[in-house]
């Protein structure tokens, strides 16, 4: 009686199943895509314009006062380093779209490796830029580019799509938190006012007080303020599209356990009568349930990181686009969201066999 | 009472299934919704940061040098140049409901200052315009209603420069009266009336590549492409949200019909057709989804409303609005929710020789 | 009036050994006659009824309703034949549960309008079901259902009925009412009835005998 009745009927119930699992890998796989693209979204464009965000101060004083600034920078006692050099913005590729704001820095040589020791930018191929014609970048910078080590990048060289005014030879490639151009130079146009930890009100207002002394002010609070916001923006959007997301999931995949158990109902009542116990029947069932969902839910896990590979490889590699490709949340939420369903679901179910008079069913 | 086969039949005797139904569709459709009111109303902030372009042009060399001096000269003696003042100026983030504007602060001559004043019609609202060299601005009344509650209506981060009038315009510009003698990186110019095409040409022709001239043309293709990113972007999200709501709809209709088949099967073999069987169900489809469509656009409504009221006029963000972007929209979701719930069921309706779906089986 | 031609009902047509539900029946069925339909369980019957009410196609053979073949017209025709000229009473009594009685009564006809409502309410009045009239299926029992359904069959005046095992749930009282309204329907219609109950078949002009498909003595 244990097992004979119960399993002689999980095959057939095993093909009705199939609906429920197939749905719920579908839907698990799209919330993973749709979790990758916000954080490759966040993530892209604090990569892309995120540098010295909070750290450096990026100042253009008038041709004449330039020494005079430096030197007056150079006073305060939270500030670190104040190098020289030159400035332009190129372009980063977050997910779906183009972003300006990254940073080219040009600057002396030595200048320069005190500013990759200070961003913990690392060399990885190639060599660093022997003379103002030469420049180091990103591998998502030299995919944008189309170009390659020992190859010329830049207007008139392909595909400009990073934005650089003039040409440049790419002498290596460098690994940075930070998506950025580096190169070299003697000018003196444009002053990196750098900060220990974080560029604060007092440090900000000491700049903003010798406004006499420059031209234009960008970086440090002003895009701290907008990464901020955008993170916000986006932690919210992204937040209500997961709950969205839920509640989708909840309600067809939800619907459809509660069809499963309504068709099983009059089997389930002519079993109790002939002898299964209350709780065994509800032990089965519930473990039936688990058996869906988990078997759905790995499917969509699965899945969804498949399909996320697949994009990175097959969009984002040859476009050059940032792409988050693992994030703890890819697991986490897809995790908690089947937890929150099984459990709902059962509690739902156990209720209705706790209070259904078994032999309604069989009369009905 | 009501015709048996009639809707009105049906949905008292289906309220939680049509509930469920319109709740899943109203949801996908308001969310959506405020989706698209934020972003037209976000195009139209970015629209207006660029506004400034419609009375002058402005020019920023890349570096100070002595070229600079005969540039300058070469463009002011252009005789569709009216004006042109040398100029420094921030930009700081100006944070709106959802986003940042851009708030620009011109140091600048004050003869400058008057004349934009009278070209864009602005008149000074409260307090008085700075002295020159004062160190003190005259600030925009949207940048005094946006920051109405941050308390920070310093200059730039600045807290020692403060504002001494407010004119009223829906852009974010403050002016600071300065004589500014050397030469700059960069410059504000006034064009002839009606001559800014042509004056915008050759200055163009002039700078090549030394300078950036920021005029009209160039803040169009900016906004343009802004625009266009911005809006591929949640067109996106907006795309996703709908597909997965017309899955829900989908399953959740299928699954209400398959409940039902013992309901077709019985009014199939009594001699109804199927054509008019399919025609009943898809009027049913087509009335909740209305209903939907009906609520979701009520409460759009009453959304921007509330907002407006509460938030955006006194703030002075830009304000909500349901137009025929947002109807298009609801409807479009609406017709497509329709086929997507529609499409299965004739699919299962068609297959079966219905008589079996009541053989032996209770409704 | 019905006329049945080497009419064969066969599943798993492809498989070796198909199942014959209905075998070669050749049928005449009269006018204004009343016939009781008879068989052990398997035999075929509500099948046989079914093909008869146009509702199920025959694998082979035709059958004809007032001279022309019921299954080589098109579909929409043939339910409106059926809606207009057959009315159905089936095992279970299938009332839809979310429409009052009066309603369910009025579905093949889909009106509400006062004649109508007059007549289903006679109908219901001669069932023994006058007090019933605004409750839903689930307020009533078993046989007080299989009554509505049998009020939902006659409303539209048929000429022919077709009815599956009508008065297996229905006691002896409520089986005499229907009787006793059958009597009077007779003489307008045709009555093709499955049933196992006596007092049925000592009604029935005639009777078809079914055994494995096949048309017996």
């Amino acid at each position: 009686m244990e097992n004979d009745l119960w399993s002689m009927g999980q095959s057939y119930w095993r093909k009705k199943a199939r609906m429920i699992i197939g749905l719920l890998a579908v839907q698990m796989t799209i919330i993973i895509f749709i979790l990758s693209v916000g954080c490759s979204l966040l993530d892209g464009i604090v990569y892309g314009i995120g540098f010295g965000h909070d750290r450096c101060a990026i100042i253009s004083p008038k041709g004449q006062k330039m020494e005079e600034a430096k030197a007056l920078f150079e006073k305060h006692d939270k500030v670190v380093e104040v190098m020289v050099g030159a400035y332009q913005h190129v372009n980063s590729k977050v997910i779906f779209s183009a972003l300006g704001g990254t940073p080219f820095i040009k600057l002396k040589p030595e200048d320069l490796l005190t500013l990759m020791d200070e961003y913990g930018v690392k060399l990885i191929k190639g060599d660093m830029p022997q003379n103002e014609n030469e420049v180091l970048v990103t591998i998502q910078g030299l995919f944008m580019a189309e170009g390659e080590i020992g190859g010329y990048i830049g207007e008139g060289q392909g595909d400009n799509a990073l934005g650089l005014n003039g040409t440049y030879k790419v002498s290596g490639l460098i690994q940075t938190d930070y998506n950025m151009v580096l190169g070299r130079t003697n000018q003196k146009e444009t002053l990196f006012v750098l900060v220990e930890d974080k560029i604060d009100d007092e440090v900000m207002t000491f700049i903003s007080k010798h406004q006499a002394l420059y031209e234009r002010r960008f970086g440090a609070i002003d895009v701290a303020h907008l990464i901020e916001q955008i993170r916000e923006n986006l932690g919210i959007l992204m937040t209500c599209m997961l709950i969205l997301l839920y509640i989708q999931l909840r309600s067809t995949v939800g619907s459809l356990l509660n069809a499963y158990l309504n068709q099983r109902l009059g089997e389930i009542a002519l079993l109790h009568i002939l002898g299964y116990s209350k709780r065994e029947i509800t032990k089965r069932l519930m473990k039936a349930y688990g058996w869906m969902i988990g078997i759905g839910g790995i499917l969509g896990i699965l899945g969804g990181h498949i399909c996320l590979i697949l994009f990175y490889y097959m969009y984002c590699q040859t476009r050059a686009v940032y792409y988050t490709l693992w994030h703890p949340l890819y697991w986490i939420v897809p995790v908690a969201m089947l937890s929150l369903l099984l459990s709902v679901s059962l509690r739902k179910s156990y209720k209705k066999l706790k209070n259904v008079e078994w032999t309604d069913i069989l009369k009905s | 009472m009501h015709k048996p086969l009639g809707y009105f039949s049906y949905l008292k005797g289906n309220k939680a299934q049509v509930f469920k139904y319109n709740i899943c569709l109203l949801s996908c459709m308001v969310v959506l919704g405020i989706i698209k009111i934020l972003l037209v109303s976000q195009n139209e902030e970015l629209i207006h940061c660029n506004l400034k372009y419609e009375y002058m042009s402005q020019i920023n060399f890349k570096t100070c040098n002595e070229e600079i001096k005969d540039t300058i000269t070469e463009i002011a003696a252009l005789e569709e140049v009216e004006a042109i003042y040398p100029c420094q100026y921030t930009i700081t983030n100006c944070n709106t409901l959802f986003a940042g504007l851009d708030e620009t602060t011109y140091l600048v001559d004050e003869h400058f200052i008057k004349e934009i004043m009278r070209r864009m019609d602005a008149e000074i609202v409260e307090g008085q315009m700075p002295q020159q060299d004062s160190g003190r601005a005259l600030i925009s009344s949207r940048v005094k209603e946006i920051k109405k509650y941050t308390d920070s209506l310093a200059i730039d981060g600045n807290k020692d420069v403060y504002y001494e009038g407010i004119y009223k315009s829906s852009e974010c510009i403050n002016y600071v009266p300065t004589t500014i003698t050397d030469y700059t990186l960069s410059y504000l110019i006034l064009p002839v009336l009606g001559r800014e095409i042509q004056m915008n040409e050759k200055i163009n022709s002039i700078i090549q590549g030394k300078a950036i001239l920021s005029n009209r043309e160039w803040a169009q293709k900016e906004n343009t492409l802004v625009l266009k990113s911005v809006n591929e972007n949640f067109n996106i999200i907006m795309i996703i949200i709908t597909l997965m709501t017309a899955l829900t709809a989908g399953v959740l209709s299928y699954l209400h019909y398959r409940e039902r088949q013992g309901e077709i099967g019985l009014l199939s073999t009594l001699g109804y057709s199927h054509q008019w069987i399919i025609k009943r169900i898809t009027k049913e489809v087509i009335i909740s989804t209305t209903m939907a469509a009906l609520g979701a656009s009520g409460f759009l409504g009453v959304f921007c409303k509330l907002f407006n009221t509460f938030i955006n006029e006194p703030r002075g963000y830009a304000l909500f609005r349901v137009d025929t972007h947002i109807i298009l929209l609801i409807l479009t979701i609406a017709l497509f929710m329709m086929a997507f719930s529609s499409v299965p069921i004739w699919m299962m309706l068609s297959q079966k020789q219905w008589i079996y779906s009541i053989e032996r089986k209770p409704l | 009036m019905i006329r049945l031609e080497n009419v064969s009902l066969i599943y798993d047509l492809q498989k070796e050994q198909p199942t014959y539900a209905l075998a070669q029946i050749h049928l005449e069925i009269k006018p204004q006659t009343f016939y009781g339909i008879l068989g052990p369980s398997g035999s075929g019957k509500s099948s046989l009824l079914y093909i008869i009410g146009g509702v199920m196609n025959p694998t082979t053979g035709k059958v004809y309703y007032k001279g022309e073949s019921l299954y080589e017209m098109d579909e929409e025709r043939r339910a409106a034949i059926r809606l207009k000229e057959f009315g159905f009473i089936f095992q279970q009594h299938l009332l839809l549960p979310y429409l009052d009685v009066i309603q369910n009564v009025l579905v093949p006809l889909n009106t509400y309008n006062q004649e109508s409502i007059d007549r289903a309410k006679v109908l219901l009045h001669q069932l023994g079901l006058e007090k019933e009239i605004h409750k839903k299926p689930n307020q009533l029992s078993g046989g007080q259902c299989q009554r509505v359904a049998i009020a939902r069959a006659l409303i539209n005046n048929p000429k022919v009925i077709l009815a599956d095992e009508m008065t297996a749930s229905l006691d002896y009282e409520a089986a005499k009412k229907v009787l006793r309204l059958f009597d009077e329907i007779r003489k307008e219609a045709t009555v093709l009835f499955v049933t196992h109950d006596k007092r049925m078949i000592e009604h029935a002009d005639e009777t078809i005998n079914l055994w494995d498909g096949k048309l017996g003595e």
